[in-house]
């Protein structure tokens, strides 16, 4: 079985209350914060890993990204992937979704296409849970999205459960598909350390927009992306926080008189 | 840092996922009823984690600098977890040398991946590690090998798979025996009993006890080696723990250090972190760096020459485990003070930190014992 | 005047409170700018009268076996033919599972712009749409606009927006042909749904939610929490990483960004460290308290009062008060 999985290289989660706000220009100021493979694409290795060990094949890891990414790559590769491509032109920055997603269907197209291309619902920094199912539309391929659980018995035919808001529904999904799946489905493995040691000596190759075959520039980069990013501004709470003072059972007690008209009858 | 490079940045980044996965969540346990790291060691095994020390001829990796890179890192969130996977080495490091493929297949492999724990047992009540005091003695009956008397102080004990004694031989005997001999033997042997495990003042969690010896019988195969040794050969052996001990105490040196350092950073006198507001915060955060700098040299430097083949750091080795000690038992101490009230305060989990630090000075190997053997070098 | 289609999710006849807060926001927004449309799908018992009533100029019906049960690729592909068909200027839907999946692949197949997940509407002085949704899982908020292509698609959180009282327009129903989607083989077959039965009033619904954090520590406080919700009535709300971590088996209750929008009158978190995820999710709420360990915890830059204490200590002693 062939299967891709898209990853996403985002600014980690954990820091993002160090990113700030240029008071001036209200750009985006990222000092310090590391660069992570997003953290639900790694679930999407981790059930790429687990459909590998039952029905054998090859997993390709698909990024977009400026060349600093190889280091992320490496990472996925350490996880027991096979090889991985960094899809990387100053031509494919400021994408959106859509212009993500079209860059990333050229990639899958270029090595001949995938029985499976895995990734995670959302990414940690953008989280608008859109290139999975634009990634299915520009595949021309059934997608199926937020995925938490994945079954698989026979290699042309998948059984997902996705959740909705007031209970479970169950499909069966024809191969090649796409499937963007949620952190529920797994729990990611570590890396071993023959993992990490084997990681490069595996094929990394960085491709060009030249490298794509049949580009459409207008569907790429800025120029490809309709939904445009105005500014960014601070969340405001506007909330001037009292502190509760005193032993334990004082506080419960001041609790207890806010609560009190809160309390139905 | 001058040794690291990409791949070690990954092997960091893998060992720092899981030291907070695996490890992070179990110290309040360990702390609390001395649970021992089974799950945790077994899970380095699958990784691969504990191979990396290994000799590449049995499949391991044969990096010591790597395995130290992994010792530090997980002493950075227990001290204690980092010194398990430090008597792994010391547990089988002689087990290695003896060569038997028989016994090497069946308790060395295991043990690298993480399927055995290993036990090294050699303290006596009389005479410490003088071995020529020692009193366990071995007889030969037949093919088999038959064990009496006990150990004390033993790491791991009633938490190992097979213990490797150091017995005297008992007379008469002959050509290939020598005065003393080493004797693997499996934790089930009828014979063998765990005695008293010690409530030690740090190291919850790992296993410290005695072990007993009556008419225990192994077959001679599990015969490691024999010696005729005298003191300073125990010495001699002793590098190899004496670093990976070291890499324990920097680890947990620079865990206690960078949460306190984060603690003083945050917490505020009035508007100001403390940490800026008292110059005698940072001059003391500042000796304490050092400190860990210092260390961090030596050592890396140590497992650098080890990797490159160069056994000539037995000085520099014990020299890593002897200021090791004290440097971490320093960086603790101070980081109570420097965190005040909280410092104090068990649930804040500074103070084990200071707590491990005291055993690591006796642990493995006394640092008195060690200074004596540098001074008997001079 | 712009045309606009809002997108109606209805289960077992009844219409989302969702659609009404998208209308009564566009009507709000556009006043009589907009010519509103409101489209629903299904098969058997689909709620046109409920529709017709809602304050829309125009209801367009699909109805095939293919839409009895969500199931993405039918789904989008109706829209993308109802889009094409009609060509709207603006075309709202839920930021729901249905919708979620849906309008990215509409989005793709039009090739046009979507921006996900908004939490605010405003209009240029062109009349054109800004769209305002939370970035870095709500540390910031993001300006969105989609200048050069048609229609302008925007996924909506739901309980962001206030459900107007407007009055029935007596709506136009058109009843579109589907049956081109009887041939249409998107290779996804619906199977089964499993209905999770709630077992108290939903958590966006409550005028008083106690809020678990992974800082509760253990199962025994998160029984104390919610023995508290029982206590006020309260439902209960949790945050992403309970559900990550399985501590809650579904997301019917998690409150954040990618979860449910809440604005009860009181909230009560307990062991929440404040995720800017999560904070994005209940800012709007009336009174927010938060008890947690950590002094510094992020949740109270949002929060009315704080207690800096241990939550199963608090909770054990609030229960007591409570209940003299």
């Amino acid at each position: 079985m062939k299967i891709a999985v898209c990853l996403k290289v985002a600014p980690n989660p954990d820091q993002y209350n160090l990113i700030k706000l240029d008071p001036e220009t209200k750009t985006l100021i990222r000092e310090g914060i590391d660069s992570v493979i997003s953290s639900t694409d790694l679930h999407a290795i981790e059930l790429a890993l687990q459909l590998k060990a039952k029905f054998g094949g090859t997993i390709s890891l698909i990024s977009m990204g400026p060349p600093s990414n190889a280091k992320q790559l490496l990472e996925g590769l350490s996880y027991g992937c096979d090889e991985a491509f960094l899809l990387s032109d100053r031509k494919l920055g400021g994408a959106d979704a859509l212009a993500t997603s079209y860059t990333l269907y050229k990639g899958i197209e270029k090595n001949g296409g995938y029985d499976l291309v895995l990734l995670g619902n959302a990414s940690d920094d953008g989280s608008t849970a859109h290139v999975p199912s634009q990634l299915g539309q520009w595949l021309g391929l059934p997608h199926v999205t937020d995925v938490l659980a994945f079954e698989m018995d026979t290699p042309d035919c998948a059984s997902v459960k996705k959740e909705l808001d007031n209970g479970v529904n169950e499909y069966k999904v024809k191969l090649p598909a796409v499937i963007g799946v949620t952190k529920r489905l797994n729990k990611v493995r570590h890396p071993s350390v023959m993992g990490i040691f084997q990681a490069k000596n595996k094929p990394l190759t960085v491709l060009s927009a030249a490298d794509l075959d049949g580009l459409d520039e207008k569907c790429i980069g800025l120029a490809g992306s309709p939904t445009q990013a105005a500014g960014y501004r601070d969340v405001a709470f506007g909330r001037d926080c009292v502190e509760i003072e005193g032993k334990d059972a004082e506080k419960a007690a001041q609790l207890a008189k806010i609560l009190s008209s809160y309390i139905k009858a | 840092m001058w040794y690291m490079n990409e791949e070690r940045e990954q092997l960091v980044k893998m060992i720092k996922d899981f030291a907070e996965s695996e490890i992070r969540p179990f110290v309040k346990t360990m702390e609390e009823t001395d649970a021992f790291p089974h799950e945790i060691i077994r899970k380095a095994g699958e990784l691969g984690l504990i191979a990396l020390w290994f000799p590449e001829q049995i499949g391991g990796m044969g990096k010591w600098l790597d395995y130290g890179l992994f010792l530090e890192e997980v002493s950075k969130i227990s001290n204690c977890v980092g010194n398990c996977f430090a008597s792994i080495p010391a547990g089988t490091s002689l087990l290695l040398s003896c060569g038997k493929p028989d016994l090497i297949g069946q308790y060395v492999i295991p043990t690298m991946m993480g399927q055995m724990v290993p036990a090294s047992a050699q303290s006596e009540p009389v005479g410490g590690t003088r071995i020529q005091d020692f009193t366990c003695t071995a007889a030969i009956e037949g093919d088999e090998l038959v064990i009496n008397g006990g150990k004390i102080f033993c790491t791991n004990a009633g938490q190992a798979d097979y213990y490797t004694v150091n017995c005297k031989t008992k007379p008469p005997y002959s050509a290939p025996f020598g005065s003393s001999c080493l004797v693997l033997v499996p934790a089930n042997t009828p014979g063998l009993k765990i005695g008293h495990i010690e409530n030690k003042v740090g190291w919850h969690g790992s296993s410290t006890g005695q072990l007993y010896f009556q008419d225990c019988r192994v077959p001679m195969s599990n015969l490691m080696m024999t010696m005729d040794m005298d003191e300073s050969m125990t010495a001699a052996g002793a590098f190899g723990p004496a670093i990976t001990t070291a890499c324990c105490m920097l680890g947990g040196a620079e865990g206690v250090y960078e949460k306190t350092l984060a603690y003083c950073k945050e917490r505020k006198h009035g508007d100001t972190p403390i940490f800026q507001k008292y110059q005698a915060m940072r001059h003391t955060f500042a000796e304490l760096k050092m400190e860990i700098e210092l260390l961090r040299s030596l050592i890396f430097g140590v497992l650098e020459d080890l990797d490159k083949g160069d056994y000539n750091i037995s000085e520099r080795a014990l020299t890593a485990k002897v200021k090791g000690s004290r440097i971490f038992e320093h960086v603790a101490s101070e980081c109570i003070v420097l965190m005040g009230g909280n410092g104090t305060i068990v649930e804040n989990d500074i103070e084990r930190y200071y707590r491990d630090a005291k055993v690591t000075a006796i642990g493995g190997m006394s640092i008195y014992h060690l200074t004596d053997v540098v001074a008997s070098q001079l | 005047m712009k045309n606009i289609f809002i997108f109606a999710e209805q289960r077992d006849g009844v219409v989302s409170s969702a659609y009404y807060e998208m209308l009564s926001e566009t009507i709000k927004l556009y006043g009589d700018r907009a010519f509103v449309s409101a489209v629903v799908f299904g098969y058997g018992n689909i709620p046109v009268e409920a529709l017709k009533e809602s304050g829309a100029d125009k209801v367009y019906v699909l109805e095939s076996k293919k839409l009895a049960e969500y199931e993405p690729m039918s789904y989008t592909t109706a829209l993308v033919k109802l889009i094409s068909d009609e060509k709207p200027d603006v075309v709202f839907v839920a930021a729901s599972v249905i919708g979620s999946e849906m309008a990215p692949g509409v989005a793709c197949a039009l090739r046009t712009g979507l921006a996900a997940h908004c939490t605010e509407l405003a209009l240029d002085d062109k009349g054109e749409l800004i769209m305002i949704a939370p970035a870095f899982g709500g540390k910031l908020l993001g300006e969105y606009f989609i200048p050069n292509t048609l229609p302008v698609m925007a996924s909506i959180k739901a309980g962001v927006f206030e459900k107007a009282e407007l009055p029935s327009k007596n709506a136009e129903i058109i009843t579109v042909d589907a049956s081109f989607l009887d041939d249409a083989e998107g290779g996804v077959e619906f199977v089964n749904r499993t209905v999770v039965e709630l077992t108290e009033q939903p958590v966006e619904k409550a005028d008083v939610i106690v809020c678990a954090g992974l800082g509760i520590g253990n199962e025994d406080n998160l029984a104390k929490a919610r023995k508290l919700a029982s206590i006020l009535k309260a439902s209960m709300g949790y945050t992403r990483p309970m559900v990550d971590m399985g501590y809650i088996e579904n997301e019917n209750s998690m409150i954040g960004s990618s979860g449910k929008m809440v604005k009860p009158k009181l909230y009560l978190g307990f062991g929440v460290s404040g995720a800017a995820q999560h904070l994005c999710g209940m800012k709007d709420s009336g009174l927010i308290i938060n008890v947690n360990t950590n002094e510094k915890a992020e949740c109270f830059a949002a929060s009315n009062y704080k207690v800096v204490s241990d939550s199963g200590i608090i909770l054990d002693e609030l229960i007591k008060a409570l209940e003299k």
